[in-house]
């Protein structure tokens, strides 16, 4: 990695330089994060009296879910990076609940979606020790789609035989696995009591979430790109208006630089663009100057 | 109680088929009309809830991925 970042580029670009622009659009407190986060939590749990008491039909209150599930990676995935808290070991604590709560639409366990993330930046396309090495270069979308849908994206249980040195990831591992087991077990109860409701507020919306999430935020910023620092991830462009796949194609500055705040990406990567172009990003020619609402769909 | 949550666990799809899959298969035949009719309905669901988990045990997954 140290060779790969002293590599050989002219002062005006090195690291430090890169650095200290993406330590300008790092300091910010992320409020519109943990509102998505919390808010579709909340949104998602109100369907349920919504739905039962006959205010809304089901089949609306599906729709609102998959949408609400389709939202809630995002501000738990800022969560893993400490992107809330910043460092501050007092404000961990809003790490930990939006990482939690957000999650509870995708019935998914934060702790080990938080280890397997930091292995999967540390490892990025490394076939034996990337945890999402399987959807991140898969053959095709539809492989991840029903990769997605099967369980095999979120099966992550043979990295903790590879990471079997590792305490800490060993420890949160551990932690998540019994909040999966609680999800599982509250899951069969729900399903037991109200089935259909079950099916089309949780656990449908649950996997049309995974699927999006896998799609944007795994598979298509990573096809075809290598291992490297520069290289792992690439800018592409997309049919897509990027508010709608959570603007994943500026995702390659998130691996360069994982604490800049969501929202504060096409700044910086405005800013950081000719750093960029100089060590070779994949596609870092077609960024545009000024990334607006919309310049990212491929005409 | 270590050892009896691993033998759950390890057949957590036979568990899923039976529990998730059985109890939907068992919603949606009780709103179809044409059901009415038949006998130990919910057992049947339930059946086939199962056998649907049992066979993604064997085979070790849900889909032909």
């Amino acid at each position: 990695m140290g060779i790969d970042i002293k590599n050989a580029v002219s002062e005006e670009f090195s690291f430090e330089k890169e650095k200290a622009v993406a330590r300008k659009y790092a300091q910010r407190f992320q409020w519109e994060m943990i509102l998505i986060g919390i808010g579709q939590a909340c949104v998602w749990l109100s369907l349920w009296p919504l739905v039962m008491y006959g205010i809304i039909p089901l089949w609306m209150g599906f729709i609102v879910a998959s949408f609400c599930a389709c939202m809630s990676y995002l501000p738990s995935h800022e969560a893993q990076h400490g992107n809330y808290s910043r460092g501050d070991p007092k404000k961990r604590w809003i790490d930990a609940l939006v990482g939690h709560i957000t999650l509870v639409t995708l019935i998914y366990p934060y702790e080990i979606l938080r280890v397997t993330h930091m292995k999967h930046h540390a490892y990025t396309n490394h076939d034996d020790k990337d945890p999402d090495f399987l959807t991140s270069n898969a053959k095709s979308a539809k492989d991840v789609v029903l990769m997605s849908l099967d369980g095999t994206s979120t099966d992550y249980e043979k990295y903790k035989e590879i990471f079997s040195s590792d305490a800490a990831f060993q420890k949160a591992f551990d932690k998540g696995v019994k909040v999966f087991l609680a999800y599982r077990a509250v899951l069969m109860l729900v399903v037991f009591l109200f089935p259909l409701q079950t099916l089309l507020l949780w656990w449908l919306p649950a996997k049309i979430g995974v699927v999006y999430t896998t799609l944007f935020f795994s598979y298509y910023p990573h096809i075809g790109t290598e291992i490297g620092r520069y290289k792992n991830t690439r800018f592409w462009q997309h049919w897509m208006p990027r508010y709608i796949n959570h603007s994943m194609q500026l995702h390659f500055v998130h691996h360069l630089h994982p604490n800049i705040g969501h929202y504060d990406e096409p700044k910086a990567i405005e800013e950081l663009k000719p750093f960029l172009i100089a060590r070779g990003v994949p596609g870092a020619e077609q960024i545009p100057d000024r990334i607006t609402y919309n310049p990212l769909i491929k005409i | 109680m270590e050892k009896f949550l691993e033998t759950i666990l390890d057949h957590s799809k036979i568990w899923f088929g039976l529990i998730f899959i059985g109890s939907v298969i068992n919603a949606v035949t009780q709103e179809i009309i044409f059901f009415n009719d038949v006998p130990y309905l919910s057992v049947i669901s339930f059946l086939v809830g199962f056998f649907i988990g049992l066979v993604a045990h064997i085979r070790g997954k849900w889909l032909w991925v």
